[in-house]
C-alpha cells in the first residue's frame, strides 16, 4: 500500500516539471543563412508573443534621428526595438521575425552586418524590401517585428 | 486508504486540467497606446489561437467596375477582413498587428480616421504603414495584412 502511494507521489512530482516545461519558451532556428544574418524559419513553442508596431528611426518625441545616415538610423531602430521589447518583459534578442522596409534596397548588406552585431543567440526570420516612402519624412528604414519572450 | 488514493488521483487530474486551461487562456496587454495614430506600440499576448491573414484588398464582383475612392476601398477592405475574421471564429477586435500598404502615404490620416471608427480606443492593433510603388491591381489604393489572436 505505501509502495503504491509512493509511486503515485513520484509520478505526481515527475509530472509537474513537464507541465511547467510545456509553457516554457522553446526556440529553434531552422535553416540559418549566416551570410545574410537571418533564419529561414524560427520554430516557437510556448512563451508570450509580442507584436510591435512598425519601428522608425525616431526619438521619444517622434523626431527623426540620424538624417541621411542609414547605419545611424538602424542603430536607433535597434534601440527603440530593445526598449519596446524590455517594456514587454524581454529584450531585442527575443525578436523571432522581422520585415525590413527600406527606401533603397542597396542598403541590404549594411542591414545584414548590423543585424549580425545585435543578434548573438540566433537570427530572426526576416524579409527585406524596398518601400516607396515611409511615414516619417527622411526615414530610410522602418522595421516591423514579432517577438516571443520566455515567460 | 482507498479514499486517500482517490483524492490524490482527483487532485492530479484537477491539477492537469487547471494547467491545460491556463495554457489556453488568452491574456492580452496593450502597452504604449498611440490613440492619435489608431495604433498601439506593443501588443503582448499569452495563450489563444493565432490567425495569420493574407493581404486583403478592395474588390467588387464585377471585375470591370471601379474600386472607388480611398474611403470606399478602406471600407471594402476592412469589411472583407471582418468577414475573414468571422469565418475564423473571431472579430476585428482580435487583430493584434496590422500592416497597411498604401499606394500613397498621404492617405494615412484618412485611414487612421476610419480605423478609429472600427477599432476600440486603447486596444488598437500594432500598426505599420508603408507606401509601396505597386499593388496587385493598378487601381488598388491599399492592401492590408493582419495577424490576430482568438480566445
Amino acid at each position: 500500500m505505501t509502495k503504491r502511494l509512493l509511486v503515485l507521489l513520484i509520478s505526481c512530482l515527475s509530472l509537474s516539471p513537464f507541465a511547467a516545461m510545456a509553457q516554457e519558451r522553446q526556440l529553434e532556428m531552422v535553416g540559418p543563412v549566416p551570410a545574410s544574418a537571418y533564419s529561414s524559419a524560427v520554430k516557437v513553442k510556448g512563451g508570450t508573443l509580442v507584436f510591435l508596431a512598425g519601428i522608425e528611426p525616431t526619438d521619444e518625441q517622434g523626431k527623426l534621428v540620424a538624417p541621411g545616415d542609414f547605419s545611424g538610423q538602424v542603430s536607433q531602430i535597434w534601440k527603440n526595438m530593445d526598449k519596446a521589447m524590455k517594456q514587454a518583459g524581454g529584450n531585442l534578442e527575443d525578436v523571432v521575425s522581422m520585415t525590413v522596409f527600406t527606401t533603397e534596397r542597396r542598403w541590404s548588406d549594411q542591414l545584414t552586418d548590423m543585424r549580425r552585431e545585435v543578434f548573438k543567440k540566433g537570427f530572426p526570420a526576416s524579409a527585406f524590401m524596398e518601400a516607396a516612402k515611409l511615414p516619417t519624412p527622411g526615414a530610410f528604414v522602418e522595421i516591423r517585428a514579432i517577438g516571443v519572450i520566455p515567460e | 486508504m482507498r479514499m486517500t488514493y482517490l483524492s490524490i488521483l482527483s487532485m492530479l487530474f484537477a491539477g492537469a486540467f487547471a494547467a491545460q486551461a491556463s495554457a489556453q487562456e488568452l491574456k492580452k496587454d496593450y502597452i504604449g497606446p498611440m490613440n492619435d495614430q489608431a495604433s498601439t506600440n506593443i501588443v503582448k499576448v499569452k495563450g489563444g489561437t493565432l490567425v495569420f491573414l493574407a493581404g486583403h484588398t478592395a474588390s467588387v464582383a464585377d471585375r470591370n467596375a471601379g474600386l472607388g475612392n480611398f474611403d470606399a476601398q478602406a471600407k471594402n477592405t476592412m469589411d472583407k477582413i471582418k468577414a475573414t475574421m468571422e469565418k475564423s471564429g473571431g472579430s476585428l477586435d482580435d487583430i493584434v498587428q496590422m500592416s497597411v500598404y498604401l499606394q500613397d502615404l498621404r492617405y494615412e490620416p484618412q485611414f487612421v480616421k476610419y480605423a478609429k471608427t472600427i477599432f476600440k480606443e486603447g486596444s488598437y492593433p500594432a500598426m505599420t504603414f508603408v507606401e509601396v510603388t505597386h499593388l496587385a491591381r493598378p487601381e488598388s489604393l491599399m492592401e492590408i495584412q493582419p495577424v490576430a489572436v482568438l480566445k
